[in-house]
């Protein structure tokens, strides 16, 4: 049996990890968008900000596909699927057949519609590849624009304050709000960035964005001006599943599963921040967040997948912490 | 990354451009100051179809051999690309064409088979080829700018190359292909933005490249070369390619003949007329020539026959290299049939070496069997050549005044060299012919003097040591570890030597571009001086070996590589450090 | 309309072949509904003669500068460069809308009057449609209105910001200049008046519309705040809506539902929602009104189903829905357990419309001179749609009333020698439209997208292929030197062993596996692009390049 996973982030490889746990005779291939070995997302800013290595970063290594005898295809993407032939498009027009199929091809950052005009002008930090580019330019970065209001901005916030840089945060509300806070610390946020130095724009959001000689210049709707080195905007993070149009599976923001990641096209499943499962707590559809989850939503795929029937548990707390340590205690001594 | 070097293979079938690529990416690092060694390795088939690849080392510094594998495969056939992966180093790259127009099942796919520690890129040649030059033409264009990006390599050097070797084709094909390079460029740019970087030279002045069939035959033609006639076979046509074209510039002929045996006969008879002439052939050519070069042994005309080796026997590998022509040449001729032998080791040696041989072909009245080799003759390297157009032009022994008077072709002298006399000078005339003769040239059978006679050829070669251009001794000179071997190999060794000299391993070579005769005081004294000696050579039998077992009663390591690829300075390393173990045991 | 090689070969083909090739290579011409001459217009554009191109789109689909921007433009789905690894569909309907910018003029071909009479009850884009064709045919046309100006939803439903007034009424005024009248304020009550209608014409067509807004059973519906899409839309276009909604919820997902909520931020909600039962892709609107939406600050909430209205002493408090979940079939099925309520002070059901029932038994009324049309034969549909249907029952109409044995569709084809393109252009990029800036968007009149300059509609449509381009090799001198199949951009020439005629009439090219099997290079017309690298490489100039057109003609 062929096992065709897309997507290496930490719900793909641990359910590529879970099936040749099971039976190390199911041929297993991972694809990979980007070039490098699986890394810990959520340690970027970290990497970013030299607190870590290499070593640290990655969680998987070339050893352990050779050990596990997983095909690791990275550097590709898939563009089409066809679930009536069961087969995958990459790309390159390679053609892949699959028996079982599992999508965990993660979430971007979505520009939203007015800023998607600006797109060149705006650097993305969600890849390893954002971080590296990042990285090089960092001595020439004095003055930034962040927009958004998700913990990857807080993130980032976090990151450059700790990189010394002067950031300017245009925010849509009257306080900064980043959902999933844990209380104590939600109420506070917005001075606690303020104290930090960063100047903060409320009530606003950016509409166009110009490319001068030496600095790029942010105009808001408001018609404020700022000048910056670098942008950092995103309206929010949406499922990576373009990948999926045309192909007779359901989806809402995200893939939509059944408790087994099963999605609604026979042999093909779903896991990671790629799916959204109704979620009885919040009463609503809930695209995954947090890496523990999507881990253990690959593990649970995995399973199914090898032939078991294994139910995923919806983890009953929201309030969020990053693998154990909660949020207010992390970059900011 | 940073690179110092790279070494760059381009893969394709027919019409690809691989050539060309490589001729485009090789000059223009040459113009940059870098040092280059082009290889290109073809199927045998005349036309039609066949996979050929072209691969491009070059660095700040010399390099001698082709190198260990490879950095950066550009695949711009798919399948046939396929087999070039295992070359390539850790952290190497596949460039590939995401523009295919029809579906690759998984299994013809290149990109199904790069390992995931080497990086691939997926640019769309087909397409941005098509955008620039409305044809599929120009997609090796494309990725060489996209390799361009993505090792840091500026891109003007490529441009000013690309327009120089476009330029006679006019203003639309140059600005289309600049158009190629330029979206390959940027294609890399916008989707593969962390490239690597490369060490440029800053302020180096450029550097020639040349081949070592193209520095044969200007060293031919710079000491007086008059006349060539040859055959075509592959590797040696080059030569007679640029003879034909320039030697009517310097009053001289080309003359292609009806085959091997007519080739020597013709050379015989321009050097029986006084004229500095060659011809260059391979095996297949040589086995032809055994008949008439003992003519020239015999009647002691001098000959010039250039043997660029190929995989043999008989028909072989027409394009693929081997070291397999050194018995033929030492021992070919029926009878007691001596004749010079020499190799040359990289183009710069062609040059001189050439030279060299007509030098003792023309003073020594002797055949000289120039063997250089496939991949030496084809290969295309950076090197210095200082063109020497102020060679002496003639080294043959004119006769006396008095030695006209009853002249004596084959008089007996001191050192075995008879005074010689060219048709139409005045003065004498003589007999010359393949039977056994007297002084005079005239037919003679009786055994003194034929006894008298062999000994006059024999004794000529033992004279000749003044005359030899001198034996090297490279590396460590207290090392217990010597080697010896010949032609292209040297390369390789060379920088099989450096690697191991970098985990404190010594070793020393002896480098001779004479195989017969050689400075036999020299090579024993080098031999006495080691305690394990290693012969690389790329036949089967160890047919150097062998000779020198036979010269210096020694008992080397032998490795034999009867491979029809470039010996690869890892393998040469791997051996140096085996033989230093035992050493140390 | 072709002159690019006067002198060269025409015949005209009633071959179902070449029919078929016409549905299968042209695609936007066979995805719209009235199947417009595309390229032919664009091509038109591209030369900058902005009147020939008005002229196709008049004589094609009635409605220019109405379409060109409220079309939902079934067209650039189908659109050949929109095709995997091609690029971005043509902007069809923007360059439609330059078109009648740059182009409009007067009308006024020379009708032979008939003497016969036709009425029709109901000046929406069906009955404007059949309207313009009867009249152009030389029936005396009178158009029964019931409200006070003429256009039916697309004066009504339509924003004007969407849909400006003056559009609307530039589009009318060249049907009325060929002599249509319209009666408004005519509200044609009951079967009596029906009747009376049918003795004083020679045929009546019945084009009302669906007016009546779709129902719910659910509680609270009368609550003071909520209303029906059409209602709202209509009191805004007639600016009779109140401006003191802030927060406010609109249950649907139609073209309606949308119009609704843009609608509601430019009367200055601060919150606004669109509810759907089902998701995104499920959502008949085009992506770029979803863009739209979006960068107005409007929120989507999916998968949920509208349970009950809450209202607190009879005002509207905030609706309460039910998450939704979609089963094997597609149907949907609530959640249990998973109700939640959105605060709004106004709610707007646009969830569909009906026709009204007026008409007891209208089906029964297919008598001899009773015909239906648009929305109220077909159901709610498009503008595009509703135009077709118009046209095609005034041809039944004409059928009946001038005898006309059939209608028989004619493809003229004509020899060309170039298309008049040239590679690069295959490369444009889709040049975007320019919109008012997000600041100025909450003014209820001013339409958002500004339309191309005359510039930008040329690069425009110097991007489209010219899909009625026909190349063929000449299979007679073709030497089989392969050197087009070395150009081709995509996988489009075929060494072919067959060429196999599938049951719709479509030509696809059998391939070769090896050289003894090759019968002839073929090009499949299917992935073609036209871009003539082929004709230019071809050593024996044997690749020709043909024009199709498609004429209907009447057959007595």
């Amino acid at each position: 049996m062929k096992c065709v996973i897309i997507g290496a982030g930490i719900a793909g490889v641990t359910a590529a990890e879970t099936i040749k746990k099971i039976n190390k005779d199911i041929e297993v291939v991972l694809i990979g968008k980007e070039q490098y070995l699986p890394y810990n997302r959520y340690k970027l800013t970290e990497y970013l900000c030299n607190v870590i290595n290499d070593s640290q970063l990655y969680f998987a290594s070339f050893d352990f596909f050779k050990d596990y005898n997983i095909k690791y295809r990275n550097g590709e993407y898939v563009k089409s699927i066809n679930p009536t032939e069961k087969t995958i498009k990459l790309y390159h027009n390679e053609v892949m057949r699959y028996d079982k199929l599992l999508l965990a091809t993660g979430g971007t950052q979505h520009l939203g519609p007015v800023l998607k005009t600006f797109a060149p002008f705006i650097q993305t930090y969600y890849t390893l590849q954002d971080i590296l580019m990042i990285k090089r330019k960092l001595s020439v970065i004095k003055d930034c624009v962040v927009y958004g209001e998700n913990l990857s901005n807080l993130d980032l916030l976090s990151g450059l304050c700790n990189l010394g840089k002067n950031i300017t945060y245009i925010i849509k509300g009257e306080k900064a709000f980043f959902p999933l806070l844990k209380e104590e610390f939600e109420k506070d946020v917005h001075n606690f960035l303020e104290n930090k130095g960063i100047n903060i724009i409320a009530n606003d959001k950016p509409v166009c964005i110009r490319k001068e000689k030496k600095k790029y210049s942010v105009e808001t709707l408001n018609r404020k001006v700022i000048k910056a080195d670098i942008i950092f905007a995103w309206e929010d993070r949406k499922p990576n599943i373009s990948f999926v149009k045309g192909a007779d599976i359901y989806k809402k923001s995200g893939i939509l599963v059944n408790p087994y990641m099963e999605t609604s096209a026979r042999d093909i499943y779903a896991a990671g921040d790629c799916t959204e499962i109704y979620h009885p707590t919040l009463k609503n559809y809930w695209i995954n967040f947090g890496w523990p989850n999507a881990r253990e939503q690959g593990k649970v795929a995995g399973e199914n997948m090898a032939g078991k029937k294994v139910p995923y548990q919806i983890q009953e707390t929201l309030t969020f912490n990053l693998e154990g340590k909660p949020i207010d205690a992390r970059w900011w001594e | 990354m940073i690179y110092k070097e790279l070494t760059v293979r381009f893969c394709g079938i027919a019409g690809d451009g691989i050539v060309s690529s490589s001729r485009i990416v090789a000059n223009a690092c040459a113009d940059a100051g870098l040092h280059v060694m082009v290889n290109d390795i073809y199927s045998a088939e005349i036309r039609g179809l066949g996979k050929s690849t072209s691969t491009i080392r070059f660095a700040g510094s010399k390099v001698y051999s082709m190198g260990d594998g490879i950095n950066a495969l550009v695949g711009l056939a798919q399948q046939e690309s396929i087999d070039e992966i295992k070359d390539i180093q850790a952290e190497g790259s596949v460039i590939y064409d995401s523009s295919s127009p029809a579906d690759i099942p998984e299994k013809e796919s290149l990109a199904s088979h790069i390992p995931p520690e080497i990086n691939g890129f997926g640019i769309p040649l087909k397409t941005l080829a098509n955008q620039a030059s409305g044809s599929n033409r120009g997609r090796n264009i494309v990725s060489m700018g996209a390799l361009c990006y993505l090792y840091g390599l500026p891109p003007s050097i490529f441009k000013d190359q690309i327009e120089k070797i476009f330029k006679r084709k006019g203003d639309k094909v140059v600005n289309s292909n600049l158009k190629a390079f330029d979206l390959g460029y940027e294609y890399c740019k916008a989707h593969y933005p962390l490239n690597n970087q490369f060490e440029m030279k800053t302020k180096a002045r450029p550097l020639q490249v040349i081949s070592g069939n193209d520095a044969l035959a200007g060293g031919a033609m710079d000491c007086g070369l008059k006349f060539f006639a040859g055959y075509p076979i592959t590797p040696a046509t080059k030569i007679m390619e640029i003879t034909a074209k320039e030697l009517p510039k310097l009053q001289g002929w080309t003359i292609q003949v009806e085959d091997e045996i007519a080739a020597i006969g013709a050379v015989l008879g321009a050097w029986f007329a006084g004229k500095r002439a060659m011809t260059a052939t391979s095996g297949p050519g040589l086995s032809l020539m055994s008949e008439l070069i003992n003519l020239s042994v015999m009647a002691e005309i001098p000959a010039v026959i250039v043997n660029v080796q190929r995989g043999g026997p008989a028909t072989g590998l027409p394009t693929k290299v081997e070291q397999g022509d050194l018995n033929i040449s030492l021992y070919g001729g029926a009878g007691d049939s001596p004749r010079v032998v020499m190799a040359p080791t990289d183009s710069k040696d062609c040059y001189t070496g050439i030279q060299a041989a007509f030098d003792l072909a023309e003073k020594y009245q002797t055949p000289v069997i120039f063997l250089s080799d496939l991949f030496l003759g084809q290969r295309l390297e950076t090197e210095d050549i200082k063109h020497n157009i102020n060679h002496k032009k003639s080294t043959r022994l004119k006769p006396t005044r008095e030695q006209l008077n009853n002249y004596q072709r084959y008089a007996l002298t001191e050192d075995g060299v008879s005074p010689l006399i060219v048709p139409g000078e005045e003065g004498a005339y003589y007999s010359i012919t393949g039977l056994a003769h007297n002084t005079t040239g005239n037919p003679n059978f009786e055994s003194k003097v034929h006894l008298a006679m062999t000994q006059k050829r024999y004794k000529k070669f033992k004279n000749m040591l003044k005359d030899l251009p001198p034996v090297e001794i490279i590396g460590d000179e207290d090392a217990e570890i010597g080697i010896a071997s010949w032609g292209s190999t040297f390369g390789a060794i060379y920088e099989g030597m450096q690697i191991v000299r970098e985990k404190g391993i010594k070793s020393k070579m002896i480098k001779s571009i004479m195989i017969y005769p050689q400075d036999e005081e020299t090579f024993k004294s080098f031999f006495d001086s080691c305690k394990k000696i290693i012969v690389f050579e790329m036949n089967y039998q160890g047919q150097y070996a062998a000779l020198l077992k036979s010269t210096y009663n020694i008992k080397p390591v032998e490795v034999h590589i009867p491979s029809v690829d470039p010996v690869s300075p890892a393998k040469v390393a791997e051996k140096i450090m085996e033989v230093s173990d035992e050493l140390t045991q | 309309m072709n002159n690019d090689n006067p002198g060269g070969k025409t015949e005209k083909s009633t071959d179902i072949l070449d029919r078929k090739w016409m549905d299968i290579n042209v695609p936007c011409r066979a995805a719209c509904p009235i199947m417009t001459d595309i390229p032919g217009y664009i091509k038109a554009i591209s030369d900058g003669d902005y009147e020939t191109a008005y002229l196709i789109n008049r004589r094609d689909n009635v409605l220019p500068s109405i379409l060109g921007r409220i079309c939902n433009r079934p067209c650039e789905d189908a659109c050949r460069h929109g095709w995997d690894g091609l690029g971005e569909p043509l902007a069809i309907c923007f360059l439609k809308r330059s078109a009648a910018d740059y182009g409009l003029k007067e009308f006024a071909p020379d009708i032979k009057p008939n003497h016969k009479k036709v009425g029709i009850i109901g000046s929406g884009p069906a009955g404007l449609t059949a309207a313009n064709d009867l009249a152009l045919k030389g029936y005396d046309v009178t158009v029964y209105e019931q409200f006070e100006e003429p256009g039916g939803m697309l004066r009504f439903g339509i924003p004007r910001f969407r849909l400006p007034r003056d559009i609307v009424e530039a589009d009318i005024k060249s049907i009325t200049d060929l002599g249509v009248k319209i009666k408004t304020n005519t509200r044609i009550e009951n079967v009596a008046f029906i009747k009376e209608l049918q003795k004083r014409n020679d045929a009546i067509i019945m084009a009302g519309g669906c007016m009546l807004p779709k129902k719910l059973d659910i509680p609270g519906l009368d609550s003071q705040g909520v209303t029906w899409g059409l209602d709202f839309m209509m009191d805004a276009n007639r600016d009779k809506l109140s401006s003191s909604m802030e927060k406010v919820v609109v249950v649907g997902g139609g073209f309606t539902s949308v119009d609704c909520t843009r609608m509601a931020h430019r009367m200055g909600a601060k919150k606004i929602a669109l509810s759907f039962l089902f998701t995104r892709d499920d959502m008949t609107v085009g992506e770029h009104e979803l863009d739209d939406m979006e960068a107005e600050g409007i929120d989507f909430v999916f998968l949920v189903s509208p349970v009950a209205v809450e209202s607190k002493d009879g005002k509207v408090t905030g609706i309460t829905f039910k998450r939704n979940s979609v089963q094997k079939d597609k149907s949907i099925k609530t959640i249990p357990g998973s109700e939640f309520t959105i605060e709004a002070d106004t709610v707007v059901f646009a969830i569909g419309q009906e026709e009204e029932d007026y008409l007891p038994g209208k089906k029964l009324f297919a008598q001899d001179n009773f015909f239906i049309t648009g929305d109220f034969r077909t159901g709610a549909s498009t503008v595009i749609q509703a135009a077709a249907d118009g046209r095609q029952i005034a041809g039944q109409v004409h059928r009946k009333l001038a005898n006309i044995k059939e209608y028989q569709d004619v493809v003229t084809i004509s020899e060309v020698k170039e298309t008049g393109r040239i590679r690069d252009y295959d490369f444009i990029p889709l040049q975007p439209m320019d919109k008012i800036p997000l600041a100025e968007r909450a003014v209820k009149e001013k339409e958002v997208d500004t339309g191309y300059s005359q510039q930008k509609s040329v690069t425009e449509a110097q991007r489209c292929y010219l899909c009625h381009y026909n190349f063929q090799i000449d299979i007679d001198r073709c030497i089989y030197c392969l050197a087009c199949i070395d150009v081709m951009p995509v996988d489009c020439i075929k060494m072919a062993k067959d060429i196999h005629v599938t049951d719709d009439g479509n030509m696809v090219p059998v391939p070769a596996e090896n050289w003894e099997q090759v019968q002839a290079i073929v090009i499949d017309n299917n992935k073609c692009i036209r871009c003539g690298n082929c004709v230019r490489a071809c050593p024996v100039d044997c690749i020709s390049i043909s024009h199709y057109s498609l004429d209907v003609v009447e057959k007595i």
